[in-house]
C-alpha cells in the first residue's frame, strides 16, 4: 500500500516541488496551506509522515508540530520540518517541539527523499 | 565436496557488492536528475501560472527562495526610452537604494545594457557594498530584448555556492519570467483569456 505524506507550506512553488518529488517516488500526497490546516488534515487523513514548513500564516510550523504532538491521534506521526535556516534557533526549536528531522531550503530532492525513507521506508 | 570453493564464493560476494554499489550510484544519480528536472518544471509552471503582475513577481521570489536559495533579491523592469530601470519588487534588501537604476550603471544596469548574465560563483559575500553583495544579475529577455533584470544578493547562509541546476534555473527565469511579466502588461489591454482563445 502506498504511504501517505501530508505537506504543509504556504508557498505554491515549494508545495509543487515537494509534491512532484514525493509523487514520483510513489507516495500519496495531501497538502495544507498553513499550520492550522495541517493539524486538521493530519486528523482527517492520518498520514504516515508530515512535512511542515516553519514559516506559515495562521499557525507556524513550530506551533503546528507542538499541537500534533499534543493530540493523541497525531502524536506518533513522524514530522520533518522545512526551514530556510541551516542551523541555530530553527533547528533547536524544531527538535524542542518534537520534530523528527529537518531539511533546509532550497529544497534538495535526494536529501528530502532520503530523510523521508529513513522515517517511513519506501 | 561442494562445487563452490571458498575462493569462488568470495569472488561472487565481491562482484555482488560491486554491482550493489553501482546500482546505488545509478539510483542516486537518477534521483538527482529527477530532482533537477522537477525544479525546472516547477519553475516554468509557477511563473506561467498567473495572469497578474504581483502573482508573477511572487512566483519569481518563491522560486529564488525555495529552489535556488536566497531571500535577498530585486526584480526590475527596463524602460529603454528613458534609459532607466524601475524596481518592481524586492525582498530582504533595503529597497530605497534601488528604486531607479540607469541602464549601464553598476552590475545590475550592466546586465540590462548587455543582456549578459553576471554570476558570482562563490556567492555569499557579507560586504556592505551593494554590488559586492550581489550573487547574480539575470537579464530577463523576450526575443532578445531585455525587459527586466533579476538581481539576487546573498545566498542563504548554509548555501555555499551556486550549482549547475541554479544556473539552469536562472536560464529558465531569464526567458519565462520575462514573457510572463510582459504578458501581465499586455493582458489587461486584451480581451482576456476568453477573447484570446475564442
Amino acid at each position: 500500500m502506498r504511504k501517505k505524506i501530508l505537506v504543509a507550506d504556504d508557498s505554491n512553488t515549494a508545495l509543487m516541488m515537494e509534491r512532484t518529488l514525493l509523487a514520483k517516488s510513489a507516495y500519496d500526497v495531501v497538502v495544507a496551506r498553513d499550520g492550522r490546516e495541517a493539524v486538521k488534515q493530519a486528523l482527517d487523513e492520518n498520514p504516515d509522515l508530515i512535512i511542515l514548513d516553519v514559516v506559515m500564516p495562521c499557525m507556524d510550523g513550530f506551533e503546528a508540530c507542538r499541537e500534533l504532538r499534543r493530540l493523541e491521534a497525531t502524536r506518533a506521526i513522524p514530522v520533518i520540518m522545512v526551514t530556510t535556516r541551516g542551523g541555530g534557533d530553527d533547528m533547536e526549536n524544531g527538535y524542542e517541539v518534537g520534530c523528527n528531522d529537518y531539511v533546509t531550503k532550497p529544497i534538495h530532492g535526494p536529501e528530502l527523499l532520503s530523510k523521508v525513507r529513513n522515517l517511513i521506508g519506501e | 565436496m561442494s562445487a563452490y570453493t571458498e575462493e569462488y564464493v568470495q569472488r561472487l560476494l565481491a562482484e555482488n557488492e560491486r554491482l550493489r554499489l553501482l546500482v546505488d550510484g545509478l539510483k542516486a544519480e537518477s534521483e538527482a536528475q529527477v530532482s533537477n528536472l522537477a525544479s525546472l518544471y516547477v519553475a516554468v509552471t509557477s511563473v506561467h501560472g498567473a495572469l497578474d503582475r504581483p502573482s508573477v513577481l511572487s512566483s519569481v521570489q518563491e522560486i529564488v527562495t525555495n529552489l535556488i536559495g536566497s531571500e535577498e533579491m530585486a526584480i526590475f523592469e527596463t524602460d529603454a526610452a528613458r534609459g532607466r530601470m524601475t524596481l518592481l519588487a524586492s525582498m530582504g534588501i533595503e529597497p530605497g537604494a534601488y528604486q531607479e537604476i540607469s541602464i549601464g550603471e553598476g552590475a545590475i544596469g550592466r546586465a540590462a545594457a548587455t543582456g549578459e548574465r553576471l554570476i558570482r560563483q562563490e556567492g555569499g559575500s557579507l560586504t556592505d557594498d551593494a554590488d559586492a553583495a550581489l550573487t547574480a544579475c539575470i537579464p530577463l529577455t523576450v526575443a532578445g530584448r531585455v525587459v527586466g533584470v533579476l538581481a539576487v544578493f546573498r545566498l542563504l547562509p548554509h548555501k555555499g555556492r551556486l550549482d549547475a541546476i541554479d544556473i539552469d534555473l536562472f536560464d529558465v527565469l531569464a526567458a519565462h519570467a520575462a514573457s510572463a511579466l510582459l504578458f501581465t502588461r499586455l493582458y489587461p489591454a486584451s480581451d482576456g483569456i476568453g477573447g484570446a482563445t475564442a
